[in-house]
């Protein structure tokens, strides 16, 4: 997969800007505060059709503009070419997408069209942060992974909202409805086992990638581990209907907690996906060095595993990675995306790149100023 | 924002009262309307106006009509031991389209939804019990593709079967992320073809 051509208008702090990408690497220089960041969320709402960072959409408009637009051409490894399009309207407060110009059924839909892998200081929540955040985590591979596994997720945190309003009547009131909560129960365990068998079975296939790349970073210093903490009582290849029954033991067992609490406490809402270096839990025992280099190292092996799984490479963004890094891994990085197909990074110091890349037709460099990108 | 006219600004808060319609819209229609000659504008006030005088609705399929019981309910030649539960009017419009279904129809009047306050009470739930009595054999459920409509669907069929009826449920034409229009009349009609029992 390859964005052949980008074109930002009325976006954060660019006007109007196009940009040619290379093939090969991309590398987009600037000072912080030039706009190299919005670029890539540019990119990313063409893949997303969000920012991966900013939780909405009115803040990417322009000062004083009513309504952004990013265009793309994105050219498949089968070699079609597709235009695609997101503007958001601040009037409408709605974002509109469409893909060869025609409107897609949902926004949802578009979401893993057009494959994107972001590593930015941003992610650093997956490993520093909670459950919730790695669970983010999980659901954007795997959702760009599959379709279903996506609307599973959309439906699946409905009917958890839906049902944990019951259970607030039934704290509130002590009134137990059993026969209205019982169709909520249903629904969360036939798409919460599917949303844990799909975990799972995510988790076995990152195993090998994870270990890969960490160790094309480090070279071997230590071994990643990764495993998903979820309801208990599995074995380690479940299938959906042996997820669904234990699911359904599990909610018989905690009902009166749950009455009591007046929310819903089995599920994959409840997931965690435990990351250990050496066999030791990286949240307690790691180093910043060591977060760092094992955040580069998932984002590494959910390219792979996106490579891997799908008919596309996908495109590989990194924002503002090298300066985080010594020369030793930032060089050993370099070496990887090299042989990642299109990759766009961003850096303040051009140095990291000096003698690693040879610029060409494969490979450019562009300068970000003020909102203006030009090829260097 | 301040109008220059009383009228005005009455309208503007008229039509930004209406579903999706925002403040800046609403302006939009108000104008439009002001530029609209005053015949046009008195048939559209008396379509208005008509919608609430003349209809109401079915006594005993709860769908809108403007004769009670519904052109539907009273049809000779429809077949009166099969009911088809739908949540909305427009959904019978749908379903009508197709050609495909000569039973009756129940409107429930949406899907159950806690969240937004709807129980079993604010549907006509009690209303489809009642009319288990008159001979019905089967209950189609023909619930909307998302989670409220599957909770809707588990809901009633708990109720129905234990009362004796064949209760079934359109099968989904696609998946829910299908790539065609879901509501297509080939897409229902094959989704009537497939139904599944319960
Ligand atoms: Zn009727």
């Amino acid at each position: 997969m390859n964005l052949g051509l980008i074109r930002l208008r009325h976006f954060r702090n660019h006007t109007d800007t196009t940009i040619r990408f290379a093939p090969g690497t991309n590398v987009l220089l600037g000072q912080n505060g030039e706009g190299k960041t919005n670029i890539v969320e540019a990119v990313s709402y063409l893949g997303l059709t969000k920012s991966f960072y900013a939780a909405n959409d009115a803040v990417a408009c322009q000062l004083g503009a009513e309504s952004f637009e990013i265009e793309g051409i994105i050219l498949s490894d089968g070699g079609i070419e597709h235009h695609m399009r997101v503007a958001y309207s601040r009037e409408q407060g709605e974002k509109v997408c469409t893909v060869n110009h025609a409107r897609p059924e949902s926004l949802s839909s578009v979401v893993g069209r057009f494959p994107v892998v972001i590593l930015s200081p941003e992610n650093s929540a997956i490993t520093f942060g909670g459950p919730a955040d790695r669970r983010r985590f999980m659901d954007m591979v795997l959702s760009q992974l599959s379709r279903l596994y996506l609307d599973d997720i959309l439906e699946y945190r409905r009917a958890i909202r839906q049902r944990n309003r019951i259970l607030g009547e039934i704290k509130v009131t002590g009134a137990r409805h059993t026969s209205e909560l019982e169709p909520w129960t249903l629904n969360i365990i036939k798409y919460g086992s599917r949303i844990i068998y799909r975990r799972l079975s995510f988790v076995r296939d990152f195993k090998n990638p994870l270990s890969d790349s960490y160790e094309k970073i480090t070279g071997a210093e230590e071994v990643p581990g990764v495993s998903l903490t979820t309801v208990d009582g599995l074995d380690s290849e479940p299938s959906v209907e042996k997820i669904e029954l234990r699911m359904s033991e599990k909610i018989d067992e905690v009902c009166g907690d749950e009455f009591r609490r007046g929310v819903s406490l089995v599920g994959p809402h409840r997931d965690d996906l435990a990351l250990t270096l050496n066999g030791k839990n990286l949240q307690r025992y790691a180093s910043q060095g060591q977060h760092k280099t094992m955040l580069i190292a998932l984002k590494m092996a959910e390219f792979a595993l996106m490579r891997e799984q799908r008919n596309e490479v996908p495109i590989f963004i990194l924002d503002d990675v090298f300066s985080e890094l010594d020369e030793q891994r930032s060089r050993n990085l370099i070496g990887v995306i090299r042989d990642c197909g299109q990759t766009i990074s961003t850096t303040t110091e051009e140095s990291r790149f000096h003698g690693a890349i040879e610029w060409n037709s494969q490979n450019k460099k562009f300068s970000v100023s003020n909102g203006v990108c030009t090829e260097t | 924002m301040t109008y220059t006219s009383e009228a005005l600004q009455q309208l503007v808060e008229e039509f930004s009262q209406l579903p999706g319609v925002g403040k800046k819209s609403a302006q939009r229609m108000a104008l439009y309307i002001l530029k609209q000659p005053r015949e046009d504008v008195l048939r559209m006030a008396k379509a208005l106006v008509n919608v609430k005088d003349r209809i109401k609705y079915c006594t005993s399929c709860s769908n809108i009509t403007e004769v009670d019981p519904c052109p539907i309910c009273s049809s000779a030649k429809r077949d009166r031991a099969t009911i088809c539960v739908v949540e909305e009017p427009n959904d019978v419009i749908a379903l009508e389209k197709t050609n495909e279904f000569r039973g009756l129809y129940h409107v429930l009047g949406g899907a159950l939804s806690p969240l937004d306050g709807i129980g079993p009470e604010e549907l006509k739930v009690n209303e489809l019990l009642t009319r288990m009595t008159n001979g019905v054999t089967e209950v189609i459920l023909a619930m909307n593709p998302n989670i409220e409509g599957e909770a809707t669907t588990i809901y009633l069929s708990r109720l129905l079967k234990p009362l004796g009826v064949r209760v079934t449920r359109i099968a989904r034409g696609l998946p829910m992320g299908g790539d065609l229009e879901f509501a297509d009349e080939a897409t229902l009609s094959r989704a009537l073809e497939g139904r599944i029992a319960l």
